[in-house]
């Protein structure tokens, strides 16, 4: 859940982002209250204000006076196109390098893709 | 409700000290007597010091509840000043409220010819046989003064600990050494002796009650630094 | 008055200045300056015998600084009535009058606490599971702590300090605590300080890090700013020489061929790439951990430079 490597306001942004690319929040929907997250976390809701602040600030959610946070239309779009940039680095690279350790060559590896990605 | 009525209230949760056990102890000395009188009738009308028990019993519960009620309260936000005044609120109302109840109790046992038996126990020799308008000041002044007395003592402990009684219980028999001493060399025992003669019960518990302000001022300067 | 106002632009709610204190020959605090600001949960750390509990007895006005300044809620909290009655003092040391049941406690805090909350303090007696009825001199060590917890959340006070408020508590019971300070809290905030041993117990609650040692303060910055700036790299010895080649290196050890070292500085995914490309784990340092670092003997740089409230402070470390 939480771990010790970045701020917890980041994780948190990052996991209800995760959620919204995920499908599991939909857009227009009602994200949980700031200490509902904290109480479920068992963080500080300062934290998760944050963290919210963040997404407000980068448009995925956006606030309704009174009754709480809601994902912002187009929020998965604008997600999925900045989860794009860092794909290659985190996922991509480190793929083709245990690929190479494993003596994959680069045409087996867009095979194997291949099948599974159709499967 | 004022900082100086809380911490008379807070005092007063120890129920016991404060209310129960006092009376316990002055109802058991006065039953002691009661027997002792209707053993030797003789002995009824001279009057015991029964009464003082009520007194002693005071000196004991102040001490706890300023050793013990101190660095709770501190703890928990009051001020040294505000437990100062809270406490010697409670003196003051302990003082009185035990003076009226004396007393009545003084009235009763005259109006019935020491219950019946020629007892005094209320009616204290010489101390009481003042007009009845003076006998509250009578009986709670002293009260103040021991109260005080003991406070006194607890503040030297909160603050200097074992240390400070030590230094106290020395230096208070050096006092009375010292005075005994002066006395005798000047030969002046007779001149004591006929002041005593002289000496007036509502004089004297005026006195007292001027010593235990001094007392008080003294723990205020003891416990204005003591650590908590 | 003259507060100092935070980065942030707040005034500060507690704020030392220069704070020193002797005892006997023995100098328990050495200039102590700190500003911290409301409503927000600050942890204090250190070592047993750094001066955590001399800070924060200086800061509730229980004992006078042999030199320097001491303002809470812009004033001096000494024999100040107005500003005592607003801060709650929660200490392992507290003492209770000898007759005094758990019930006699909870009245006296209603008494002396304006802001206090007596269906909460009733509410967390039963979720402790309380006697109210018992003598505190009879009562397990444990509980006593937990009547303390109980009186520190219930007060609602302004300005709560904890000092190691777990004493005898099994873990069940200091979850209990987190979780109930912190639903309090996010309902009626206030300026909370924690001091604790359990760091990474109390971790993910805190919004501010203060470290104590030998009677300075060593840290101080916010935890966003302090999470993620160190790292343990893992692998073949040669590899994480490589990798560790140009940054400040906390701790080293080895075991044949096999190194372990911890690296100051944020790692992005350009260099957690690199460390896959060589084959070397790497695992993100603790709080607690961090803090160990901050107070050991043979600490290297600095982790957090004093700064308060500020912007990321690891820029300037790389």
């Amino acid at each position: 859940m939480i771990d010790d490597s970045r701020p917890i306001f980041v994780q948190i942004a990052e996991r209800i982002a995760g959620d919204i690319l995920a499908g599991s929040l939909a857009e227009e929907e009602q994200v949980p209250s700031t200490n509902e997250m904290a109480a479920f976390y068992r963080i500080n809701p300062a934290t998760v204000a944050k963290g919210m602040g963040e997404l407000i600030a980068a448009g995925v959610l956006y606030k309704k006076r009174g009754i709480g946070m809601f994902v912002s239309a187009g929020a998965r779009a604008r997600l999925r196109s900045e989860r794009r940039e860092a794909f290659v680095e985190q996922y991509v690279m480190p793929l083709i390098h245990e690929a190479a350790n494993l003596a994959i060559s680069p045409v087996e590896l867009r095979q194997i893709i291949d099948k599974e990605s159709n499967s | 409700m004022s900082r100086t009525l809380a911490v008379a209230r807070i005092h007063a949760m120890d129920h016991a000290n404060v209310f129960v056990l006092p009376w316990v102890i002055l109802v058991s000395s006065f039953v002691i007597n009661v027997i002792v009188w209707l053993l030797l009738p003789e002995a009824a009308a001279s009057g015991s010091g029964g009464i003082l028990s009520l007194y002693g019993f005071a000196v004991a519960m102040i001490s706890v509840l300023v050793s013990r009620g101190f660095p709770f309260q501190v703890g928990f936000g009051v001020t040294r000043r505000d437990f100062l005044k809270g406490t010697v609120l409670l003196m003051a109302l302990y003082s009185l409220g035990s003076a009226l109840i004396l007393t009545v109790l003084n009235l009763l046992e005259g109006a019935t010819g020491g219950f019946g038996l020629g007892g005094r126990f209320f009616r204290a020799p010489w101390f009481t046989d003042v007009p009845a308008g003076q006998l509250v000041l009578i009986y709670a002044l002293p009260m103040l003064f021991v109260l005080a007395f003991g406070m006194l003592c607890s503040a030297i402990w909160s603050r200097y600990r074992t240390t400070g009684m030590v230094v106290l219980t020395i230096a208070s028999a050096l006092a009375v050494v010292l005075m005994i001493a002066l006395v005798t060399w000047r030969e002046s025992w007779p001149s004591v002796g006929s002041w005593f003669a002289t000496l007036q019960p509502l004089t004297t518990v005026l006195v007292l009650g001027a010593l235990g302000v001094v007392a008080i001022g003294a723990s205020w300067l003891t416990l204005r630094r003591a650590p908590v | 008055m003259n507060t100092t106002t935070t980065a942030s632009g707040n005034h500060a709610v507690i704020e030392a200045r220069s704070l020193t204190k002797d005892f006997r020959g023995v100098r328990a605090l050495q200039d102590v300056s700190l500003a911290l600001e409301p409503n927000r949960i600050h942890g204090l750390f250190g070592r047993n015998g750094a001066g955590k509990t001399t800070l924060m007895r200086i800061l509730t006005g229980q004992e006078l600084p042999t030199r320097g300044s001491v303002l809470v809620l812009h004033e001096n909290p000494l024999e100040n009535a107005s500003v005592l009655q607003c801060v709650c003092f929660v200490k392992e040391s507290q003492l209770y009058p000898d007759r005094f049941r758990v019930c006699n406690v909870l009245a006296a805090a209603r008494v002396l606490y304006p802001t206090w909350d007596d269906a909460l303090a009733t509410d967390l007696v039963a979720a402790f599971d309380l006697p109210t009825g018992r003598r505190v001199k009879k009562l397990s060590r444990g509980m006593v702590s937990a009547l303390g917890i109980v009186v520190g959340i219930a007060s609602r006070a302004p300005v709560t300090l904890f000092d190691e408020p777990y004493l005898g508590l099994d873990a069940a019971s200091r979850q209990l605590f987190y979780d109930r300070l912190l639903q309090d809290y996010a309902e009626h905030p206030r300026t909370v300080v924690i001091s604790t041993h359990l760091i990474d117990e109390v971790a993910n609650l805190l919004e501010r890090v203060v470290v104590v040692h030998g009677g300075r303060i060593v840290l101080d910055a916010d935890t966003d700013d302090i999470r993620g700036t160190a790292a343990t790299v893992t692998g073949p010895r040669a590899r994480v020489e490589e990798f560790t080649a140009g940054r400040e290196v906390l701790h080293r050890e080895a075991l044949g061929s096999f190194a372990k070292a911890t690296v100051l500085g944020r790692l992005d995914d350009a260099d957690r790439l690199r460390a896959s490309e060589l084959d070397l784990e790497l695992t993100p340092v603790s709080l607690q951990q961090l803090v160990i670092h901050a107070t050991s003997a043979h600490r290297a740089p600095d982790i957090g430079q004093v700064r308060v409230g500020g912007p990321s402070v690891v820029e300037d470390l790389r």
